[in-house]
């Protein structure tokens, strides 16, 4: 990455400081604690008990991950215990070591159990309120620069349309602080499909984005579930590819104009070559698809959010400059956003993006386009100083 | 430049295939006992900037085809918390991806006895200050390199001596310049 | 610009004065009546008294009307489109004057089940290759097919009609019910070493379940759009397994996946692999460097952008013998061949046009 500064650029009497907003963030992933289970109905949390929750394991088995949580060794708690189960920790070891603005949290643990439609119907309703709950006595409300994707029950669209409005109408000085309303790969139907409109619907009352997040998934590949970890890493990147399909040519951008889709962990490099190759379809195969009024490559740039974790470390870093080159010459510069992935071992940095020769880029990567997509205010001289090359 | 030495504790502190955390002069080193002898590394990954001192030792592990497992006892190599990248303990070599060769070299001296004592007495030779945290280890009694495809990477090494009872983190190492792709930090800028 | 028909516009002197091979042009089989005198009497009485008319695949993959199934052009009137050597030789082998050309027959045999009968439909397939196809046309090479789940029965194929000169490669559709880098399958790559084939991934396949990672798509240009998914995750399961690990001198063609996104890909890949190689050691060396080694892609689709990006993103391959060139006959695209060509090297032009076929292929 080339990284040369240029000097003078900022407006006189603006602090030179880059504001971060930090666009993925993981509370401890096993939901399965007494600290959350208790937020469920006493008929659910016995139920639990005996019957268990969690009965169907990953996707074709498991890979077990090369570290318990998936985690950097540095982020266990000072006690001991798992990373992201200690807020005032994470908020040490990584709000205040980069002067984060805010930072978005979501439950991964949550996902394949309210998402995944492995429960009975109403246990995952009611666990899906329940994480939200705990999320928000727990960290929404121990420190104001947490903000929190809602955990839903995503495969009973109407139920989960009812959770994002109670949490964006029922705690009204928490309301704000719900940013997203957040999937899994899980689905069942690609998540275009108009069986998830009523979740779209809510989201566009409210202005607030979808987001995906990488995972084990409903099913992980096309020919079945991968032996390897190490492989199963590596194939989370082709979920973007039946989404973005989806939401473009289901027409979900004509039904909801503004709506926006943030995919999380999952890449943005595969964006500009799938977007040509949408592009080139339609122009031959368009003619089944009338309810498209744009060409995909444009539904594309207007409505779908990339986050920067895993940095890409291609071959040079000359690619690394011309791939997002071609990423802001495809008109997306606005839609990739600074994260972390903290506790995780393939966690980020901030620095990455922070000293590009265009300054006003860096500011957009590392804040300003989650600033405007997630409505989170960058709280002015925090962050990072661009340093001198 | 005149050498500056830290007492960083005592030999028989670290069991072999044991290391510890300490921070001398505001550097955050990692020190470890590896095949009887004591090797110093930077806490800091090159790759990405991770506390590199902070993971665990392991040996390589290679394989000639699926199935098939080499482990090799003889190698000691630290893995980053963070990416899991892979450094010989004893010399800051990265293994994997063979795009530059390794750059540099450090020399790791042996001093006599009794010394540092007297130089202790003398107020010449500082008692490190700081934490000291011990970490988790597993490497059995690592004595050869891995034979593996050196990485582009080499992390810092920090010259360590015994004198005596004691172990000596020497900070006067041969200077040049960080590896290509060294995250920027206060330390190494 | 639609290229690969060779519009009256641009003659295929104009575009190219080299040597061409095309490495993917199919051969369709007109109706199951077509293999009839290729397969034993039990097979066709089952067809017959089932009123069968061929497994489903095919359609699945390539709807019979749809322009991306065949191109306006080269659909002729009252016959199944590429159904004969002799609309083949008029739509391809000719204007294009090619020295070679590589024929893939996806007859979706992986679609039938019943493992005998899927056994003996593609041992039909392959004899009507060898009798109607490569017996007619010297300039034919083929790709031989195989059923998809019994390793045993795809081993007897390879090992049947292997060393028959005009097959160079075996077929494995994209989509299967395992990843073709599984333990299972490595003497099926075994056999395909031993005979010097090729091993040839091409779209198509039956998954058993949903083709995606999140369900069932709703529309064909929903599901044709996102099957880099199949090529993607068959080639990372293939490198994770150790295939060329167990068969150093494998070659593999990715023929009909695209290649655009095969950087992108590679570097997420060489970067996770550096993390976590312990759980796969038998992987020694970056992941896109296995794959510049042992495979080659197809330009049809080339799927390209504007030409400046395009001329980076050829940039990161990092290779002049990646590429080969095919008109995926009778498919239709939208491809551009001449911006891609001029943003490459004229060495590695004419390795894409033929070169780095006719080493691959061992023409």
């Amino acid at each position: 990455m080339t990284e040369t500064l240029i000097a003078g650029t900022q407006a006189t009497g603006a602090s030179s400081k880059v504001g971060i907003i930090d666009t993925d963030v993981h509370p401890s992933m096993n939901p399965m604690k007494p600290e959350i289970l208790k937020y469920l109905p006493a008929k659910w949390q016995d139920y639990i008990k005996e019957a268990g929750f969690i009965r169907t394991g990953s996707p074709g088995g498991e890979r077990p991950r090369h570290r318990e949580f998936a985690h950097r060794w540095d982020a266990v708690t000072p006690d001991g215990r798992e990373p992201g189960s200690n807020q005032a920790w994470a908020a040490e070891q990584l709000l205040d070591r980069y002067g984060i603005s805010g930072a978005l949290l979501d439950d991964i643990g949550g996902f394949s159990v309210a998402g995944g439609g492995r429960q009975p119907a109403e246990l995952s309703i009611a666990f899906s309120r329940a994480m939200n709950e705990a999320r928000r006595d727990q960290w929404l409300a121990a420190d104001p620069r947490w903000y929190a994707a809602m955990t839903l029950p995503y495969e009973l669209p109407e139920a989960a349309a009812a959770e994002i409005r109670r949490c964006k109408t029922q705690d009204s000085q928490y309301s704000d602080r719900w940013k997203m309303a957040m999937f899994a790969p899980n689905n069942m139907r690609p998540p275009g499909h108009p069986s998830y409109w009523p979740i779209y619907e809510a989201c566009e009352e409210f202005g607030i984005p979808v987001g995906f997040h990488v995972l084990a998934g409903n099913r992980i590949t096309p020919s079945g579930a991968p032996d390897f970890y190490f492989e199963e890493h590596c194939t989370w990147a082709q979920f973007n590819f039946p989404i973005v399909s989806s939401y473009v040519f289901e027409g979900v951008f004509e039904r909801f104009p503004n709506l926006k889709v943030a995919l999380l962990e999952l890449g943005w490099s595969w964006a500009v070559p799938l977007a040509w190759r949408m592009d080139h379809a339609y122009r031959v195969m368009g003619r089944e698809v009338p309810h498209l009024t744009k060409m995909p490559s444009e539904y594309i740039r207007d409505h779908f959010y990339y986050t920067t974790q895993p940095i890409e470390e291609p071959e040079k870093d000359q690619y690394s400059d011309e791939v997002l080159e071609a990423f802001t010459a495809s008109g997306m510069g606005e839609k990739l956003m600074f994260s972390s992935d903290y506790p995780h071992w393939d966690f980020d940095e901030p620095f990455h993006y922070l000293d590009l020769p265009d300054e006003q880029l860096s500011r957009k990567i590392l804040g300003e386009n989650a600033s405007a997509l997630l409505g989170i205010d960058l709280i002015p001289d925090t962050g990072l100083e661009r340093r001198v090359g | 430049m005149p050498m500056r030495k830290f007492v960083v504790g005592k030999t028989d502190d670290l069991g072999e295939g044991e290391g510890m955390l300490v921070t001398v002069a505001n550097r955050s080193i990692g020190i470890f006992k590896v095949g009887g002898d004591f090797y110093g590394l930077m806490n800091k990954c090159p790759h990405l900037g991770g506390e590199l001192c902070k993971g665990r030792l392991t040996a390589a592990l290679t394989s000639d085809g699926p199935g098939h497992y080499q482990y090799d006892p003889e190698t000691a190599l630290i893995m980053c918390p963070w990416h899991g990248w892979e450094y010989d303990v004893r010399t800051g070599q990265s293994y994997l991806n063979p795009k530059t060769p390794a750059a540099r070299s450090y020399q790791v001296q042996v001093e006599n006895g009794g010394e540092v004592t007297i130089e202790l007495d003398e107020g010449k030779v500082a008692v490190a200050d700081g934490e000291r945290s011990a970490m988790r280890q597993v490497a059995p009694r690592p004595t050869k390199t891995a034979d593996r495809t050196p990485g582009p990477y080499v992390a810092e090494t920090v010259s360590v001596t015994v004198d005596g009872d004691y172990i000596v983190v020497n900070l006067d190492p041969v200077r040049s310049r960080p590896a290509a792709g060294a995250a920027r930090t206060e330390e190494n800028a | 610009m639609t290229i690969a028909a060779l519009p009256l516009t641009t003659s295929r002197q104009e575009l190219w004065t080299g040597p061409v091979i095309d490495v993917d042009v199919h051969a369709n089989v007109p109706s199951i009546e077509a293999l009839y005198p290729y397969m034993d009497g039990i097979w066709v009485d089952w067809a017959v008294e089932r009123a069968y008319k061929g497994p489903s695949a095919a359609a699945t993959h390539y709807p019979p009307m749809s322009p991306r199934s065949c191109r306006p052009e080269w659909r002729p009137d009252g016959r199944a489109p590429a159904s004969s050597v002799e609309l083949l030789q008029e739509h391809i082998l000719d204007p294009w004057d090619v020295q070679y050309a590589i024929l893939n027959c996806y007859y979706g045999v992986d679609s039938l089940r019943h493992p005998d009968w899927a056994a003996a439909l593609a041992r039909a397939v392959n004899d009507w290759i060898a009798n109607e196809w490569l017996a007619r046309d010297p300039r034919l090479r083929a790709s031989l097919i195989v059923p998809a789940r019994d390793p045993a029965a795809m081993i007897a194929e390879i090992d049947r009609i292997g060393d028959h000169p005009g097959f160079v490669q075996v077929l494995l559709p994209a989509r299967n019910d395992w990843l073709w880098g599984m333990r299972p399958f490595h003497p099926v790559f075994k056999a395909i070493e031993r005979h010097d084939l090729v091993a040839g991934l091409h779209m198509g396949g039956t998954s058993d379940g949903a083709p995606s990672s999140t369900g069932y798509p709703s529309w064909y240009i929903e599901s044709y759009a996102a099957e880099w998914s199949s090529f993607a995750s068959q080639i990372t399961n293939i490198i994770s397994e150790g295939v060329f690990n167990v068969c150093p001198n494998l070659r593999m063609s990715v023929l009909e996946g695209g290649f655009l996104w095969v950087p992108v890909w590679g570097w997420r890949m060489n970067k996770e692999w550096r993390g976590l190689h312990r759980e796969v050691p038998w992987v020694d060396q970056p992941p896109l460097d296995i794959i510049r080694e042992h495979m080659r892609f197809s330009t049809a689709p080339i799927d390209g952008g504007p030409p400046e990006l395009m001329r980076k993103a050829v940039g990161w391959l990092g290779s002049d013998d990646f590429l080969m060139f095919a008109t995926d006959y009778p498919h239709g695209y939208d491809d551009d061949l001449p911006a891609l060509l001029s943003t490459l090297s004229p060495n590695a032009r004419g390795n894409l046009m033929a070169e780095t076929a006719r080493q691959w292929y061992r023409l």
